[in-house]
C-alpha cells in the first residue's frame, strides 16, 4: 500500500496517522518480528522503522540503547534487511526506513535501495543527509521508485522550507522542538505554524515526531492539522520496562497501542 | 569542486536541525576572513596572550645521534601547552561574533577542552566541555585544570567512552541548544566549514614555521612530519609547505598494539578495517566493520584515538602530496624519553608519534637533510601514562 491511500482513508474517518518507530532487531532477531507484530495489529498505519547503528547521533539515551541491545545481539544491515522481508510475508503495511548515512554508503546506495525496492519498501530517511547533500540518493532513490523523507526543524527558515519540501517525495518528518529524541520535554507549542507555513508551498504529509510520547498528544496534532504523529522513545521504553517477560512486554505495549490508536 | 570538498573528501554530512546554524557559521567565517579588525584581535591575542609567535628550535644532541638536522616547532610553548589555542581563540572570537553565549566542545587528551576553557575565561562566554569517561581517567589533570578554568566537565559515558562518543555527545548537545550555542570543534573534522575553518585557524604553524626555517637554517626542510589524530596540528603545519612541492609532508598515525592487533587508530594504513565512509559530518576513511558499525580505536595516546581522519588529509593521501604511516605505543614512549633525555624537553604522547617516528626511520635521512617535527603539546599531563605503560611492561 502507498502513503496516499493510507491518509486518503484516514481522512474519511476523520483519523491521522500513527507510525510507532522501532529499532529493527530490538531487542533480538525473534522478538523485534513479534514486537512489530504487535504494532501492526494495533493501530500503527504507517511503521517506522530504524537500522542499528553505532553512533546514532541523532538519538537521545532511550534509543541509543536500544540500537546498543541489538547491536549486542548481532544485528547488522542485512538481518535488517531479512526482518523486512518476514514483515513482508504477513503485512503489506507501508514502511518508512531510518537509516544513517554511513549504514547506505557502506553497502552501496545502489544495491541498498535496489534491495528495498524488492522488500516493497515505501521510502527512506537518512538523518545526516541533509538536502545539501541529498543529490545522488535522490536520484537513486527514484530510480528505483522509494520515496523520500527529510526532516523540517522549528528553526528551519522559510525558504528552506520551500526547497526542502521540492525534495521530498514521501512525507515531511517534523521535528516539535530542538534536540535528539526522547521523551524529556514536551513537542513546542508553535507547531501550527509552521505547519502553516509548509502548507503554503506543498501538499505532503506533515507527521510530527520529537516529543510526542502519549494520547493527549495526538489530541494536540489533530489541532494544528498535522497528518500524522511519529511515538518512537516511548514506544521502545515500554519495551525496556519489561525485557525479561516477553508475553507481559507485548500485553503492556499493546495496551498503550490501543489507547493512542483511540485518539488518532 | 563541489563546496566544502577536498576532492571526494568532506561535505556537510549532518541533521537538519543543525544545518541553519552551519550555514550561518559558513557565511561568517567568510566574513572573518576578510575583517581586518577581527584578524587584528585574533593576532593580538595569539601574541600577548598566547606567546607567538612560538620558536623553531634546532635538536643538536638528538640531530647527533640520527645522523641529520632535527628541528622542531615548538606548539608545546603556546599558553595552555599545545597548538589546539591557536584554533580556539579564533572560534571564541567568532562565536562572540555571533552573538552565541554559550561555548561546548568535545576533547580527547584534554588539550582542546583545555584550550576552550582558557579562551571561554578570557571572552567571559560560557563553558562546557565533553569527555569520555576513559579519557577522563587517563588525562585526570587536564579535566582539574578545565574545571578550574570555569568549565563544566561532562563526563561520557555512552558507547567507547572516548574522543567520538565525546564529539556525538557533543553535536546532541548542539541540537538542543544550537540557538545560544557554538560548537568549538577541535579538529579538521565534522562538516564543512569546520575543517576548512580549523585548519585556517591552525595554518599560522606552516606560515611561521616556513619563514623561520628560512631565517635559521637558510633553506626549507626535506621533510615535515606531524602525528594525526584528526589532524589539526598536522594540517597546520603542512599548509606552510604545501606548495613547496619538494618538502615531503609525512603524517604519523597511532599504531596502537600494531596494524594485525586490531587495537590502533590506523586510518590510512590497515586496508582492512579503514574504508571510506559518512561519520560525524564528513566523507573520510573510517575504521569500521564490513557493514558499517564504527570500529572500537586503541592508542595509548588519547588525542589520537579516534576512527576517523580529517577529509583533507584523505585528499592529500590520495593525491600522493602527503604519506601516512604508524608508529607503534612502544616506539611512540621511546620517543618521549629520548626528547626528554636528549634535548629536556617533554612531549605530549601525540606528539611523540612524530618524534618515535624520526628516531624509528633515521637511517632514511640522508646526513645534513632536515626533518622538522610538529611538536604540538606538552607532555606533563602524559606521565602517569608512562608510567603505568612501562610498570605494565616490565613485567
Amino acid at each position: 500500500m502507498n502513503y496516499h491511500n493510507v491518509y486518503i482513508n484516514l481522512k474519511k474517518e476523520g483519523k491521522i496517522a500513527f507510525l510507532p518507530f522501532t529499532i529493527l532487531g530490538f531487542p533480538n532477531f525473534e522478538t523485534s518480528l513479534s514486537v512489530i507484530q504487535t504494532l501492526i495489529e494495533n493501530g500503527a498505519d504507517i511503521l517506522e522503522l530504524g537500522f542499528p547503528f553505532s553512533d546514532p547521533v541523532a538519538d537521545g539515551p532511550i534509543i541509543q540503547e536500544a540500537n546498543n541491545i541489538a547491536l549486542h545481539n548481532n544485528i547488522n544491515t542485512e538481518k535488517c534487511l531479512t526482518i523486512l522481508e518476514k514483515i513482508r510475508k504477513f503485512s503489506p503495511i507501508p514502511i518508512g526506513l531510518l537509516v544513517y548515512a554511513n549504514l547506505v554508503f557502506t553497502y552501496g546506495t545502489e544495491n541498498f535501495y535496489k534491495r528495498l525496492q524488492e522488500l516493497k519498501i515505501n521510502s527512506v530517511l537518512i538523518p545526516d543527509i541533509p538536502p545539501e547533500e541529498s543529490e545522488e540518493y535522490r536520484v537513486i532513490a527514484q530510480k528505483y521508485g522509494i520515496q523520500t523523507v527529510f526532516i523540517i526543524t522549528p528553526v528551519t527558515p522559510k525558504e528552506r522550507i520551500d526547497k526542502i519540501c521540492q525534495m521530498t517525495t514521501g512525507f515531511i518528518y517534523l521535528v516539535s522542538r530542538l534536540g535528539v529524541t526522547g521523551t524529556h520535554e514536551k513537542a513546542r507549542i508553535d507547531l501550527a505554524e509552521t505547519i502553516k507555513t509548509i502548507r503554503q508551498v506543498s501538499n505532503l504529509p506533515i507527521n510530527v515526531g520529537f516529543g510526542i510520547s502519549d494520547p493527549s498528544h495526538f489530541k494536540n496534532l489533530k489541532q494544528v492539522h498535522a497528518d500524522g504523529g511519529i511515538i518512537g522513545s516511548a514506544i521502545i521504553k515500554q519495551i525496556q520496562n519489561s525485557l525479561s517477560d516477553i508475553p507481559k512486554m507485548q500485553k503492556e505495549l499493546k495496551n498503550y497501542l490501543q489507547q493512542i490508536s483511540a485518539q488518532k | 569542486m563541489k563546496k566544502g570538498y577536498y576532492g571526494n573528501w568532506g561535505g556537510q554530512y549532518i541533521s537538519e536541525l543543525l544545518m541553519p546554524a552551519i550555514l550561518e557559521l559558513e557565511k561568517s567565517f567568510e566574513e572573518i576572513k576578510k575583517d581586518s579588525r577581527f584578524l587584528k584581535e585574533l593576532n593580538t591575542m595569539l601574541q600577548n596572550y598566547s606567546g607567538r609567535p612560538t620558536p623553531l628550535t634546532y635538536c643538536a644532541n638528538m640531530s647527533k645521534e640520527l645522523n641529520c638536522e632535527i628541528y622542531l616547532k615548538r606548539e608545546d610553548l603556546n599558553h595552555t601547552g599545545a597548538h589546539k589555542i591557536n584554533n580556539a581563540l579564533g572560534q571564541a572570537l567568532l562565536a562572540r561574533k555571533l552573538g552565541k553565549t554559550r561555548i561546548i566542545a568535545e576533547t580527547g587528551a584534554g588539550q582542546h577542552g583545555v584550550a576552550t576553557a582558557t579562551a571561554c575565561a578570557r571572552l567571559g562566554l560560557k563553558c562546557e566541555i565533553y569527555m569520555g569517561e576513559v579519557d577522563c581517567e587517563r588525562q585526570a589533570i587536564n579535566v582539574h585544570r578545565m574545571e578550574l578554568l570555569g568549565a563544566t566537565v561532562h563526563r561520557v559515558v555512552s558507547g567507547t567512552r572516548t574522543l567520538k562518543d565525546a564529539i556525538n555527545e557533543a553535536l546532541r548537545d548542539w541540537s538542543s541548544s544550537v540557538e545560544s550555542t557554538h560548537y568549538l570543534l577541535g579538529s579538521v573534522l565534522g562538516p564543512h566549514p569546520f575543517p576548512e575553518m580549523v585548519t585556517y585557524f591552525q595554518s599560522i604553524i606552516g606560515i611561521e614555521a616556513r619563514q623561520q626555517m628560512l631565517n635559521i637554517a637558510k633553506k626549507l626542510p626535506d621533510y615535515v612530519v606531524a602525528c594525526v589524530g584528526g589532524g589539526s596540528n598536522a594540517m597546520g603545519i603542512f599548509k606552510g609547505f604545501l606548495d613547496d612541492k619538494k618538502v615531503r609532508l609525512i603524517g604519523v598515525e597511532a599504531g596502537g598494539k600494531g596494524i594485525e592487533s586490531g587495537k590502533h587508530a590506523s586510518r590510512m594504513c590497515d586496508t582492512i578495517n579503514s574504508k571510506p565512509g559518512i561519520f560525524q559530518g564528513t566523507k573520510t576513511y573510517v575504521l569500521q566493520e564490513n557493514l558499517g558499525q564504527i570500529r572500537n580505536t586503541y592508542s595509548i595516546s588519547a588525542g589520537l584515538d579516534y576512527c576517523a581522519i580529517g577529509p583533507e588529509h584523505t585528499h592529500l593521501a590520495e593525491t600522493g602530496r602527503a604519506k601516512y604511516d604508524y608508529l607503534n605505543d612502544d616506539w611512540a614512549v621511546k620517543g618521549f624519553k629520548m626528547l626528554s633525555e636528549k634535548e629536556g624537553i617533554i612531549p605530549a604522547l601525540e606528539s611523540s608519534h612524530a618524534i618515535g617516528y624520526v628516531i624509528k626511520n633515521y637511517k632514511t635521512y640522508q646526513p645534513g637533510e632536515i626533518v622538522l617535527i610538529n611538536l604540538s603539546g606538552r607532555g606533563d599531563k602524559d606521565l602517569m601514562s608512562v608510567i603505568k605503560y612501562e610498570s605494565r611492561n616490565v613485567s
